[in-house]
C-alpha cells in the first residue's frame, strides 16, 4: 500500500485561461489552490488552429451571436481577436496572482487546444478547466476540450462550471483504492483550510465493508482534525452520486479519476449532472 | 318765565324692587332651562336644525358676549345626540389611475376594520406569494418550461451539427459566433488543403458552408421568439399559481363584506393588482438597503409596492355617538376641506393616497359644523372654498398651490366625497348684512338667520328670570351663592349696561365676568354669601383698573390746565359734554364750547370742521343751526351774520351732534349778549325746530360734569341740561344720585332750546305774542334785534357799492 501514502505534492498548477466565464472560475479556484499548498500558476492561452484555419478559408464567414447575422472572416482580424483575447486572459491572470501574492507565467500556444493542453502539463502537477470555453448552445455541460483532457490527462484536474469555487461543504468518495484515499487526504486539507464539515460518500456492498471503509477514512482523517460525516452509497451510479452530493449541498466533489468502484463513464455523467467544482484525483 | 324743577333722585336710579321676591340668595332658585331673551334666535336655531333641505344652513347674528356660542352648541348637542351615526369613509388606491384614489363609504366603525383586513391579507400574501413560488411543484414546474426551451433550441442546433458533420462540415465556435468549415480528421482543412482539391468539390463544399449558414442564421433569428413564447409560458405560469394562493385570502374578505358592493369592487381590483405585482411580494423584508451619497433611502420600491393594498381610514366613527358636533377654531382652508401631504424624498415631494388627511367638513358630514364667521373670512380661500363644497354637496381635496398653480408637484385628484352637513356661522351682525349685500351665495347657502338680542325688557317677570341666570351663571361657574340684594344690583348694572333704566342688558359674558369678580371679593373678606358690597366694589375696581386716562383728564381740569369753569357767568360760553371709550370703559368730561358773530354772510363757521377734526354728523349738527337762526329770527332779511364755534382745547376728531344744543346756546348767548351759567352743562341735539333731541351715554357725561365740580368742591348751584326724552336712561352713580338727594347737584330736563336758555341764561326765553314779537328784555327778543341790526349793517354796507356801479 506504498502508493496510498505519497502525498499529492502540488508545486505548480497549470490553468488554461480564455477569458471565457467559466475558465475565469478555473483561475479562481486554481489560485486559491495555488495559495494554499503555496504553488506556482501556470497560466496558458492557446490560439485555436482551427479558429485561424476558418478564417483562411475563401469563404469564411461566422453568424454573430448577438446581432445573429453573417459576418465574413479575415485570418488577420481572427489573429488580431485571440491577441487580444490572450491578453485580456493574461491580465485576469495577473490580477488574481497579483491579489493572492502568487508567482504566475503565462503562455501562448498554438494549436489544437487538446493537443497543446496536454503537451503543456508536463511541468504542472494540477490542471484547472472550465467546463466549457464559450458558453454556446451546447446540451452538454462539459465541453469537448475538457472531455478529451479529463479522459488523456495523467494529472489530476480541476473541472469548474461557470459561477463555481473550491469551497465547503466539500465532499469526497472513497472506495478503498489508493487513488481514492488520496481524494480522501486531499479533501481533508482542503477542508481544514476553509475550517469546514467534510462529508465521505462511502462506496462499500454491505455494511461490513461499510464499517472497514468509514475506519479506514477516520484514520487518515484524525490527523488532520477535520471534522467529518459518513454517508453509505450501496448502488454506485451517476444519479445516486449526483442525488447524494445535491442532498449534501456540496460545493465541491473530490473523486478519484480512475478507481475500482467508479469506471470513466460514471465520472462523466457524474460530471454532466453536476454544477459544483469537481477535482479528479489520479 | 317757569321755574324748572330738577329730577327726583328717584328717577336718576331706577332701584330693582326686591319685594315680590321669595327667596333670599341664589341657592334658592331653579336653573334656567332657556335663555332668556332670546325668544326669536332659540326659534330660529330650532328650525334652522329640524329643517332638513339644501342651503338651509345657519348664521347666528350677535356678538360672542350674547352666549350665542354656548347656546348654538348646547341645541346642537341635543339635536345631534338623537341622529344616527354618519358612515365611515376611507380612501383606497384606485390601480388604474393612482392619481385619482377611490372612496369608500362603510358604515360607522367598518372602515377601521377593513384596514386591518387588508394590513392582514398583505401580511398573509408576503408569506403565502414566496411559499407559493418557493414550493416544488411550482418549481420544477418553471424548471421544465425553461429546460422546454433550452433542448429545443439545443436540439435544432444539434440536429444541424450533425447534419453538417455528416457532410464533413464542422460547427466551429468563434470567440464571437458560430461558423462553418469543412473537416479533415477532426481538424478544419487548412487553406493549403482546400486549395489542392479539385475545383469542384471546392465549389460543392462552399455551397454547402453557404446553405448550413443559412440554417444558422435562420435559427438565429427565431431564437428571440421562442424566448418570448417561453417567458409567456411562464408569466402564465406565475399567474396561475399566485391566483391560487391569492384566490382563496381575498375570496374569506369577499365573504365578509360581500354586502358592500363598493369594497368587492375594490377587492377584485386588489386581486388583480397582486396577480399582476406577485413580484412586490416576493421581495424578503431584509432587502438591501439603498444608499446614495451614503445616505439610506430605504426600500423604498418595496414599500411604496406594498403602500397600495393599504386602506386610509379618512373617518373612523367606531367610538362616535349621534352625529357630530365639531367646532373649528382655525377654520384655514386646509383645515377645512382636508389636505395631501407630501413625503420628501431625496429632494422631491412625492404623495400617494395613504397621505390624504380629512378636513372638519369631512369630520362633521352628517352631523353639524360651527364656525366663527370672522375666522371664516380671515383665513385665505376658506370662504371661497366652504361655499364651493356647500352649493356642490361634496368636499374635493384641492391644495390651494393646485388651485392657484403656484406649486407644480406630484399631487392627486382624491374622489370627491359626498356632502351632508348643517353649517352654523357664528358671527357679528355687520358681518351678516355685509355679507348678505355683498355676496350673492350667502343668501342661497344660509337662509336662517338667528338674531340675538343685546338687551330685553325689564319687568318684575323678566327682572325674576334675570336672578334665575344670575343663579344658573353663578353654579355653572361654581360661585358662592348671591344674597338677593347682590343679584338686585347685578340687575341694576344690567341696566347700566343697556344705557336704559327700562331695559336689561342680556350680555352672558358680561354679566358671567361681574359674577366671578364679585365672587372674587366676597372670597377676599371670607364670606359665605356674595353680598351687595361686594358685586360694588367688583364694578368700582372694575373702572379703577380702567380710568387711568379719565383721571388724567379730570386732573388736568383740576389744575387749570384744561380751561373748565363751573361756577360764575359768561358770555356766548358753555359747557358742553363729551364721551370718550377707551377699552371697556366708556367716561364723560365737560368741554368748553365757544362761539363768536359779527356781521357776514350768513353762515356759522364750525372751526371744527374747517381744519377737519369734526365728523359729517358734528357738521351736520352746525349747519341745522344756521337753519334754525334763519327760521325763527329772520324770516323776512337775508341772515347777515358770521359766527364761529369751536370746541376749545380738543386736539382729535369730534363726532356726533349731542354738543349741538350747547353750540346753539352759546351761539344765542353770543347773539343776544347774555350771559351763560358755567355752574350747569348741557347736551343733547337740536334740530331745526329747536327741540331737543336724545342723545347716547347720558349716564357717563353727567358722571363726567359731576367728577368735575366734586373735585372742586359742589357748591349747591352745579348740574346738568339733559334732553327730556334721555330721562328714561338715567341709571347714575351712587355718589351721583346721592348729592342730587342733598340738593347739591342737579339735573334739568328740556325739551326744547328755550328750555335750555332760561336754565342757563337764568331769564325768559320768551314766546312771540299776538303781534309777532318777543316780549321785551325776553332772551329771543335781544336775539331778533341783533340780527335785524346785523340785516340793516349789511344792507349799508351794500348799497354804496351799487351807487358807485352806477356813477361808473
Amino acid at each position: 500500500m506504498s502508493v496510498i501514502d505519497l502525498p499529492l505534492r502540488i508545486r505548480r498548477i497549470l490553468v488554461a485561461v480564455d477569458a471565457s466565464a467559466a475558465s475565469l472560475a478555473a483561475l479562481e479556484a486554481a489560485a486559491m489552490l495555488a495559495a494554499r499548498m503555496d504553488a506556482e500558476l501556470l497560466g496558458l492561452f492557446v490560439e485555436d488552429v482551427n479558429l485561424l484555419r476558418l478564417a483562411a478559408l475563401p469563404f469564411a464567414s461566422e453568424i454573430d451571436m448577438a446581432t445573429g447575422s453573417a459576418r465574413s472572416l479575415a485570418p488577420r482580424e481572427m489573429e488580431q481577436r485571440l491577441r487580444a483575447q490572450a491578453t485580456r486572459a493574461q491580465d485576469s491572470l495577473a490580477q488574481v496572482a497579483a491579489r493572492r501574492q502568487l508567482r504566475w507565467t503565462f503562455r501562448v500556444a498554438r494549436g489544437q487546444v487538446v493537443t497543446e493542453l496536454l503537451s503543456a502539463e508536463i511541468e504542472a502537477d494540477l490542471i484547472a478547466l472550465g467546463t466549457v470555453s464559450t458558453q454556446v448552445i451546447r446540451r452538454a455541460r462539459v465541453g469537448s476540450t475538457a472531455q478529451a483532457v479529463m479522459d488523456r490527462t495523467a494529472r489530476p484536474l480541476l473541472i469548474l462550471p461557470s459561477g463555481a469555487a473550491v469551497r465547503t461543504p466539500i465532499s469526497v468518495v472513497f472506495d478503498e483504492s489508493p487513488e481514492s484515499a488520496r481524494a480522501v487526504t486531499l479533501a481533508a486539507e482542503l477542508t481544514a483550510a476553509e475550517d469546514g464539515e467534510l462529508v465521505v460518500f462511502l462506496l462499500a456492498d454491505d455494511a461490513e465493508t461499510e464499517q472497514r471503509l468509514r475506519e479506514t477514512a477516520a484514520s487518515r482523517l484524525a490527523p488532520l482534525h477535520v471534522k467529518a460525516r459518513y454517508r453509505w452509497l450501496a448502488e454506485v451510479d451517476t444519479a445516486t452520486l449526483a442525488g447524494a452530493v445535491r442532498d449534501e449541498r456540496s460545493r465541491t466533489l473530490v473523486l478519484a479519476a480512475h478507481s475500482a468502484a467508479l469506471d470513466a463513464q460514471t465520472v462523466h455523467a457524474l460530471l454532466e449532472r453536476l454544477e459544483c467544482a469537481v477535482l479528479l484525483v489520479r | 318765565m317757569t321755574h324748572r324743577e330738577p329730577l327726583s333722585p328717584e328717577v336718576l336710579y331706577r332701584r330693582i324692587d326686591t319685594g315680590p321676591w321669595q327667596f333670599q340668595t341664589t341657592a334658592d332658585l331653579e336653573d334656567l332651562t332657556e335663555m332668556v331673551g332670546q325668544t326669536r334666535a332659540t326659534e330660529a336655531i330650532r328650525f334652522g336644525i329640524g329643517i332638513r333641505r339644501d342651503g338651509y344652513n345657519l348664521f347666528v347674528l350677535g356678538p360672542p358676549s350674547t352666549g350665542s356660542h354656548a347656546i348654538v352648541r348646547g341645541f346642537l348637542a341635543e339635536q345631534a345626540a338623537r341622529e344616527p351615526v354618519p358612515a365611515d369613509w376611507c380612501y383606497v388606491n384606485n390601480f388604474e389611475q393612482p392619481h385619482r384614489p377611490r372612496v369608500l363609504r362603510l358604515p360607522a366603525g367598518l372602515g377601521v376594520k377593513l384596514r386591518d383586513d387588508m394590513e392582514e391579507l398583505v401580511e398573509d400574501l408576503q408569506g403565502a406569494i414566496p411559499a407559493a413560488f418557493e414550493s416544488d411543484e411550482s418549481r420544477a414546474r418553471r424548471h421544465e418550461i425553461e429546460q422546454e426551451f433550452k433542448e429545443h433550441r439545443e436540439k435544432v442546433l444539434e440536429e444541424l451539427e450533425r447534419d453538417a458533420a455528416e457532410h464533413g462540415i464542422a460547427l466551429i465556435h468563434t470567440p464571437t459566433g458560430m461558423a462553418f468549415a469543412p473537416k479533415r480528421k477532426n481538424e478544419v482543412m487548412s487553406t493549403e488543403e482546400f486549395e489542392k482539391l479539385p475545383a469542384e468539390e471546392q465549389k460543392r463544399i462552399e455551397e454547402l458552408v453557404g446553405t448550413f449558414r443559412q440554417r444558422l442564421e435562420q435559427l438565429f433569428n427565431q431564437i428571440p421568439q421562442w424566448r418570448r413564447e417561453n417567458q409567456q409560458q411562464i408569466r402564465e405560469l406565475d399567474r396561475t399559481v399566485v391566483m391560487t394562493a391569492v384566490g382563496h385570502l381575498i375570496n374569506s374578505l369577499k365573504k365578509r363584506y360581500a354586502a358592500y358592493p363598493e369594497v368587492l369592487a375594490y377587492l377584485s381590483a386588489v386581486e388583480q393588482a397582486v396577480v399582476e405585482n406577485a413580484d412586490d411580494f416576493r421581495q424578503p423584508e431584509e432587502g438591501q438597503e439603498m444608499t446614495l451619497f451614503g445616505m439610506t433611502i430605504g426600500r423604498a420600491r418595496d414599500a411604496a409596492a406594498l403602500r397600495r393594498y393599504q386602506v386610509n381610514v379618512l373617518i373612523d366613527h367606531s367610538a362616535t355617538e349621534g352625529a357630530p358636533v365639531v367646532y373649528v377654531d382655525n377654520p384655514s382652508y386646509p383645515e377645512l376641506i382636508g389636505r395631501v401631504e407630501h413625503l420628501a424624498q431625496m429632494g422631491t415631494l412625492v404623495t400617494d393616497f395613504t397621505l390624504i388627511k380629512p378636513g372638519s367638513l369631512h369630520r362633521a358630514n352628517g352631523g353639524y359644523l360651527v364656525l366663527d364667521a370672522r375666522h371664516v373670512l380671515l383665513q385665505p380661500f376658506a370662504w371661497e372654498g366652504l361655499k364651493r363644497c356647500l352649493s356642490a354637496n361634496q368636499v374635493r381635496i384641492e391644495s390651494l398651490g393646485q388651485m392657484l398653480s403656484l406649486i407644480s408637484t406630484v399631487s392627486l385628484e382624491p374622489e370627491p366625497i359626498p356632502l351632508n352637513v348643517k353649517v352654523v356661522l357664528v358671527g357679528e351682525r355687520l358681518l351678516y348684512y355685509l355679507l348678505y349685500y355683498y355676496d350673492p351665495d350667502f343668501r342661497e347657502l344660509f337662509k336662517v338667520a338667528a338674531d340675538f338680542e343685546d338687551d330685553m325688557d325689564r319687568t318684575p317677570e323678566t327682572q325674576l328670570l334675570h336672578a334665575r341666570l344670575v343663579a344658573t351663571l353663578a353654579r355653572r361657574e361654581k360661585l358662592l351663592p348671591f344674597h338677593r340684594d347682590a343679584i338686585a344690583r347685578v340687575l341694576e348694572h344690567g341696566s347700566r349696561l343697556a344705557a336704559d333704566a327700562e331695559k336689561l342688558s342680556v350680555r352672558v359674558q358680561d354679566i358671567t365676568d361681574l359674577l366671578r369678580e364679585a365672587d372674587h371679593w366676597a372670597r377676599a373678606v371670607e364670606r359665605e354669601v356674595v353680598q351687595v358690597g361686594d358685586v360694588r366694589r367688583a364694578i368700582e375696581a372694575r373702572i379703577d383698573r380702567a380710568d387711568r386716562l379719565r383721571d388724567r383728564l379730570q386732573e388736568a381740569i383740576r389744575r387749570g390746565t384744561i380751561l373748565i369753569d363751573t361756577d360764575d357767568i359768561r358770555i356766548g360760553q358753555v359747557n358742553g359734554l363729551s364721551v370718550m371709550t377707551l377699552g371697556d370703559l366708556d367716561f364723560g368730561y365737560p368741554t368748553r364750547i365757544t362761539a363768536r358773530a359779527r356781521l357776514g354772510k350768513g353762515e356759522v363757521v364750525d372751526i371744527q370742521r374747517e381744519v377737519e377734526l369734526g365728523g359729517p354728523i358734528h357738521s351736520k349738527g352746525v349747519l341745522i343751526l344756521t337753519g334754525f337762526l334763519g327760521a325763527r329770527y329772520c324770516t323776512d332779511r337775508p341772515l347777515s351774520l358770521s359766527a364761529s364755534l369751536v370746541f376749545e382745547q380738543t386736539y382729535g376728531q369730534v363726532e356726533g351732534d349731542s354738543a349741538s344744543c350747547a353750540e346753539l346756546c352759546a351761539l344765542l348767548s353770543a347773539l343776544a349778549d347774555v350771559p351763560l351759567k358755567q355752574s350747569l352743562a348741557i347736551t343733547g341735539s337740536v334740530n331745526q325746530h329747536g327741540e331737543v333731541q336724545p342723545i347716547g351715554a347720558v349716564n357717563e357725561k353727567i358722571e363726567g360734569f359731576f367728577d368735575t365740580c366734586q373735585a372742586r368742591g359742589l357748591n349747591g348751584g352745579q348740574g346738568v341740561v339733559i334732553p327730556a326724552a334721555n330721562v328714561k336712561h338715567l341709571m347714575l352713580r351712587e355718589d351721583v344720585v346721592q348729592a342730587c338727594r342733598e340738593n347739591k347737584f342737579r339735573i334739568y330736563p328740556v325739551a326744547t332750546v328755550d328750555e335750555a336758555m332760561e336754565l342757563l341764561a337764568d331769564a325768559p326765553a320768551g314766546m312771540r305774542d299776538a303781534n309777532g314779537l318777543f316780549p321785551e328784555g325776553s332772551v329771543n327778543r335781544r336775539v331778533e334785534q341783533r340780527i335785524v341790526k346785523l340785516a340793516e349793517q349789511a344792507r349799508a354796507f351794500a348799497t354804496p357799492a351799487v351807487a358807485e356801479k352806477k356813477d361808473a
